[in-house]
């Protein structure tokens, strides 16, 4: 989900940031404003309990990884008199592969290939903590400095709130299962694989300059897309590399342990196989 | 029911150890038999067959002999388990021990450069002194010693009651009862599931034994609450390796009924929270067989796809595939990627059958049987001789099976000897021969031969190896 504008007015945010704060965008749990080199994601959405806030995101500060935002702290902002937690992030310039989807920009068959292979080198990165993201999607996926083998992974921390159990929470998450993978889909919680799953569905989204599964503006039931799912991925371009549409095959396995860990599919990429 | 149907099956009680352990099998004239072996130090000597084969000296006891060739340096536990090379894991079984060491030592002496060796004990089924025994042995780089925590709550395995009211012979009751017992006392912990330290207590029960690879509880798993049982699993996997001292290894310990690894629902649930639980790398999968008449190796391919599906996983995803108690069907899955197996000189070492109890008439007798490597099968021994005419049969050259020539006469025992050491042959044949497409094309050629040898031959009944087919169509 996002908004159109911030939910917190523009004057007390840059009170409390400072007047170069620019509002980047918002998501379900709160709005995304830049300052300077940083990224504030401040919890102005969905009712958050602070502590729990802190427990889910303490891993992910030890995540270091050049394809994975950093996260420098969470601490409490004081905005217009009430106070919300904030988690502050790097800023990644560059853009987000959400937005190069809607100017009509795609990768070449090579630089599609780097991005797989640097997206999975930071799914691996944050599965190595134990962390799953549970929301990887084309908004959730920066291009650091604008290029497409240099993608860096966006929105940690909250998205395990995302799973099967808090759907009726949030009904409106309906919205984005595009990108989740069937186990998710069946209401199943969410695994590393399903992780997986989305990095293969948006790789071969931009191989196929469409959405392997479902085409704008088509009326399917939820039981029909599953059954596009079981079917598999259409097939990739002729001079994509075997390697790379082995993989893409295996990312999109309908069984999550077919898909196996972002370690060996990063092995067998670089076996070339 | 008659007996000839069911003297492979698993006696009412597993494998106890209350038999004479100091019976010899072979007699040796209380000649030792030596190698030069390359230690740290420099060359010692591994004493391969007496009294105390298994062990290694400074210099070769007095009227020993050395037979020529220098065995390689023995592995430490974690040189095993990440060499690649087959890991043979020896089961303790009521046999004597020395036997035991001597096929081990021998085994790692002739094919140590493809081979890797350890032992397995029951904590609940072998007494301290048996636990001792097995591990006495210094070819031995990984030491197990299985809680087999799945006799405290069995799930949804098939294993023979331990109610007296549940048997018709009093007898019979009034045995499993004791033996139920005596479980008990040698592992206090399969009555304390539940307690704040139970798995610090299970962990501790190895350590005590001397195990340098620790398993968790290995609790059985429940069909009907896979989920459940699997979680619970993982948990106590999880609060294991926060109670791990330093230098120490273990292993996640499942036990697996037969439904869940046929039904591709349960496989499925199994198989990704394997992936998933990537915190452990080496997995200790026990599967119950579902009992059969027909064949000594599971035939059903439900079973075997099963199998398949998680040794590729554990090859796909490094992880280290131990499966105790499969014998040569273990053996087998080093060819989809299972890394080591678990075998006997019993029926429960080398399968962990569903329980059923036998029946025997009075005065019946064990049949006996001989492990021939050409049909990857136990046959009659008069079988046996009958083969031993054919043109293309190829004798096998053991120690055990040279003791059985000379006397002429069959001994159940040096039968089992002979098989265990085969089996560990079999294991290090595919590591050797392994240049052409791996474990799989090694074994695919012995199972291949095995299929041609018995092409032709009138093997009926269970003479047949009727799992090599099986075999073959999952290879």
């Amino acid at each position: 989900m996002s908004v159109d504008g911030p939910r917190l007015p523009h004057a007390e945010v840059q009170a409390c940031l400072g007047s170069q704060a620019t509002f980047l965008g918002g998501g379900t749990f709160g709005d995304t404003w830049r300052c300077g080199s940083e990224a504030v994601k401040v919890l102005c959405g969905a009712a958050s309990d602070p502590s729990q806030i802190q427990r889910e995101i303490n891993g992910l500060t030890r995540v270091k990884h050049p394809n994975v935002v950093e996260l420098y702290e969470v601490r409490m902002l004081s905005i217009g008199g009430d106070s919300y937690p904030a988690m502050i992030f790097e800023y990644i310039a560059g853009g987000d592969v959400l937005e190069r989807l809607l100017q009509d920009q795609w990768p070449s068959t090579d630089e599609a290939e780097d991005f797989l292979r640097n997206l999975l080198e930071g799914i691996n990165a944050l599965h190595e903590t134990s962390t799953i993201h549970r929301d990887i999607k084309p908004a959730n996926i920066a291009l650091r400095n604008g290029r497409w083998n240099d993608p860096v992974i966006l929105d940690l921390g909250l998205s395990k709130q995302l799973d099967a159990r808090t759907i009726t929470v949030y009904p409106n998450l309906i919205g984005t299962p595009l990108y989740m993978a069937p186990e998710q889909l069946r209401g199943e919680r969410a695994v590393k694989a399903s992780d997986l799953w989305a990095v293969g569905l948006v790789t071969a989204q931009l191989l196929l300059r469409e959405h392997p599964f479902y085409k704008t503006g088509e009326n399917i039931s939820a039981q029909e897309y599953l059954d596009r799912l079981r079917i598999g991925p259409p097939s990739f371009p002729p001079n994509l590399k075997q390697s790379t549409s082995a993989a893409l095959k295996r990312l999109l396995s309908y069984v999550a342990y077919s898909r196996g860990s972002a370690r060996s599919n990063l092995r067998r990429l670089s076996e070339g196989r | 029911m008659t007996d000839d149907h069911e003297d492979w099956l698993q006696p009412l009680w597993d494998d106890d150890d209350e038999s004479d352990d100091s019976s010899e099998v072979l007699a040796d004239n209380g000649v030792s038999e030596v190698v030069k072996i390359q230690t740290p130090d420099g060359i010692d000597f591994l004493i391969v067959k007496g009294g105390d084969s298994g062990a290694i000296v400074h210099a070769p006891p007095a009227g020993s002999t050395t037979s020529p060739g220098l065995a390689g340096q023995i592995p430490n536990r974690d040189e095993a388990l990440s060499s690649g090379r087959p890991l043979f894991l020896f089961t303790a079984g009521q046999r004597n021990h020395v036997q035991g060491n001597e096929v081990l030592s021998r085994l790692y002496a002739e094919h140590g450069d493809h081979l890797s060796v350890g032992v397995i004990a029951s904590i609940p089924r072998h007494n301290a002194k048996k636990i001792h025994d097995t591990f006495n042995c210094d070819v031995a780089a990984v030491r197990i010693a299985d809680p087999e925590g799945f006799k405290s709550d069995r799930g949804s395995l098939i294993l023979a009651s331990e109610n007296a009211d549940d048997y018709n012979n009093e007898e019979t009751g009034k045995a499993a009862e004791k033996e139920a017992k005596r479980l008990r006392e040698r592992a206090p912990y399969l009555d304390r599931v539940g307690d704040d330290d139970y798995i610090a207590q299970v962990l501790d029960a190895q350590r005590a034994a001397g195990a340098n690879l620790l398993l968790t509880s290995g609790r059985a798993l429940h069909a009907a609450d896979l989920r459940k049982t699997l979680d619970g699993a993982v948990d106590e996997g999880n609060t294991a390796l926060e109670l791990l001292r330093d230098g120490e290894r273990l292993a996640l310990n499942l036990t697996i009924p037969f439904e869940c690894m046929i039904n591709g629902n349960y496989l499925e649930v199994l198989l990704n929270e394997l992936v998933e639980q990537d915190q452990f790398d080496i997995w200790y999968v026990r599967v119950q067989w579902r009992r059969s008449t027909d064949s000594a190796q599971p035939i059903d391919s439900e079973l075997i796809k099963g199998y398949k599906e998680l040794c590729n996983l554990s090859q796909d995803e490094e992880r280290l595939l131990i499966l105790p108690q499969t014998g040569l069907t273990g053996w087998y899955l080093m060819a989809h990627g299972a890394a080591g197996f678990g075998t006997g000189t019993s029926g429960t070492g080398q399968g962990f059958w569903e329980h059923r109890p036998v029946r025997r008439r009075k005065g019946a007798t064990n049949a006996e049987r001989l492990f021939e490597s050409s049909l990857l099968h136990s046959v009659e021994y008069s079988t046996h001789q009958l083969l031993e005419t054919e043109p293309d049969y190829r004798a096998c050259e053991c120690r055990w099976c040279d003791a059985l020539s000379a006397s002429g006469v069959f001994n159940q025992s040096i039968a089992e000897w002979h098989g265990v050491y085969n089996q560990g042959i079999l294991a290090a044949t595919i590591s050797r021969d392994s240049r052409a497409g791996g474990y799989a094309g090694s074994v695919r050629r012995i199972v291949k031969a095995a299929q041609e040898f018995a092409d032709g031959k009138a093997l009926a009944g269970r003479e047949e190896p009727k799992h090599i087919p099986v075999w073959r169509q999952h290879l």
